[in-house]
């Protein structure tokens, strides 16, 4: 269902809900918003909660960083301590270290929730019709994309090379050292390839200026206005409820 | 177009491939991060931040134009949305934040200096900008004076040496390879030789 909203109304709702993740600095209005943002990838998209849990596990650990910043180093910290008798977990230090937790895991699901409903080819055909994001730059973002599972190939092949040269057997992933040193061929590689690129789209007339029709547009309908209401008036809601309780 | 101000096709692609290969490299920094930050402790992120400035720095230095810096990291966090990073749309302000901080550097030189330690001050840049940007999202102001100071330092100095210098170092390889030839870095290095 919401895979069908125009990716660009996603796009400005998600801002709103990020800038509010920010501003509003509650515990209980973080929790709120990760339970809305699962509820609604659970319920509507049947997206699994395990999937959900997986994705969350970077943002916790990075909210794990600011939470035992908060914890250490909090001006705060020591009088706080001695007023909740020595006790960390019931300082203020360690309730702003949740409420910080709780920010990066809320900003993440509510951009994972973006990531998870929308269909890339089509978030960018609609910044080109509808946000007047330049073609050209449209185009190289495809043609970037393209270029991501080539890389793999790429490096693979330079990997396969050197070990054949070398002699040894091939690790099945690459050290540190052997990736530091895969960086600038990859880079080269990928330089080149935009190069030929360019020279392929110009030979088609994709030049900077003139009129082009772009295929697929997602269109703006009444379910956008309608997602984009509700998401609104729950986040307003979400709002009055922490200040009130 | 080929006047000085506007990109070429071929500078537009460059920008976005090099968005494309670094998008791939930041999120495999992203797990060396985690991991550090698992031993060393929360400061961690500010000591490995840098390397997440370094695409707009490369770019800038390659193409010389103005808006590189600032393109090459937001077009960075798009691609990472593109691929399907779930912390994609986050990424986006934080590549526009740390770009505008290098481009403002640029700036500051009306696009004409690329040398190392202009390359280095842009890495500042963008450390100042994003340090701004966290102390308001991760509310730095209630931390004690000492730690936000060492952070600040810390991230300075991380994005003036894994951002400004290896950088430098990355684009003088890339120049060696001959990949870079009719480019406007090619032009200024013939020009300085000649």
């Amino acid at each position: 269902m919401v895979r069908t909203l125009n990716p660009l109304s996603k796009v400005a709702v998600c801002a709103v809900w990020l800038v509010a993740a920010i501003l509003i600095f509650d515990a209980r209005f973080q929790i709120g918003a990760i339970l809305i943002v699962c509820i609604v990838l659970v319920a509507l998209e049947r997206t699994s909660p395990l999937l959900l849990l997986g994705l969350m596990v970077p943002f916790s650990l990075f909210g794990l960083g600011f939470l035992t910043t908060a914890l250490l180093f909090r001006e705060d910290s020591a009088f706080a301590l001695h007023v909740a008798g020595e006790s960390v977990f019931g300082s203020p230090a360690a309730s702003a270290g949740v409420t910080l937790f709780l920010r990066a895991v809320a900003c993440g699901m509510i951009s994972a929730f973006f990531a998870l409903t929308t269909d890339p080819g089509a978030f960018v055909r609609g910044l080109m019709a509808h946000a007047r994001l330049p073609p050209r730059f449209g185009y190289a973002l495809f043609a970037a994309l393209q270029l991501v599972p080539d890389l793999a190939a790429e490096a693979q092949q330079m990997r396969l090379a050197r070990a054949m040269q070398s002699g040894r057997v091939l690790r099945r992933l690459p050290g540190p050292v052997e990736a530091g040193s895969l960086v600038i061929p990859l880079l080269a590689f990928a330089i080149r390839r935009a190069g030929r690129t360019a020279i392929a789209m110009e030979a088609r007339g994709l030049d900077a200026h003139g009129p082009r029709t772009i295929m697929a547009v997602p269109p703006f309908e009444w379910r956008d206005a309608g997602f984009a209401a509700v998401a609104m008036i729950v986040l307003g809601g979400l709002i009055v409820l922490c200040a009130n309780m | 177009m080929t006047d000085k101000q506007g990109w070429t096709l071929r500078e537009t692609l460059i920008v976005t491939v090099l968005g494309a290969v670094f998008a791939v490299l930041y999120l495999g920094w992203v797990q060396v991060w985690l991991i550090a930050q698992a031993v060393f402790g929360s400061l961690t992120m500010d000591v490995v931040m840098g390397f997440w400035f370094i695409v707009s720095i490369v770019a800038a230095a390659i193409i010389r134009k103005p808006g590189v810096a600032f393109t090459a990291e937001v077009l960075a966090a798009l691609v990472q949305i593109l691929l399907g990073s779930p912390a994609g749309l986050l990424l986006l302000v934080t590549g526009a934040v740390q770009g505008a901080g290098a481009e403002a550097v640029f700036a500051a030189t009306r696009w004409r200096n690329y040398s190392l330690p202009v390359l280095m001050a842009a890495g500042v840049g963008a450390a100042i900008f994003s340090f701004v940007y966290t102390w308001i999202r991760f509310d730095y102001g209630a931390l004690q004076p000492t730690i936000v100071l060492s952070m600040f330092v810390l991230r300075c100095l991380s994005g003036a040496l894994l951002g400004g210098l290896l950088g430098h170092l990355i684009v003088r390889a890339l120049y060696r390879t001959g990949v870079l030839s009719g480019l406007a870095i090619d032009h200024d290095v013939r020009s300085a030789l000649a």
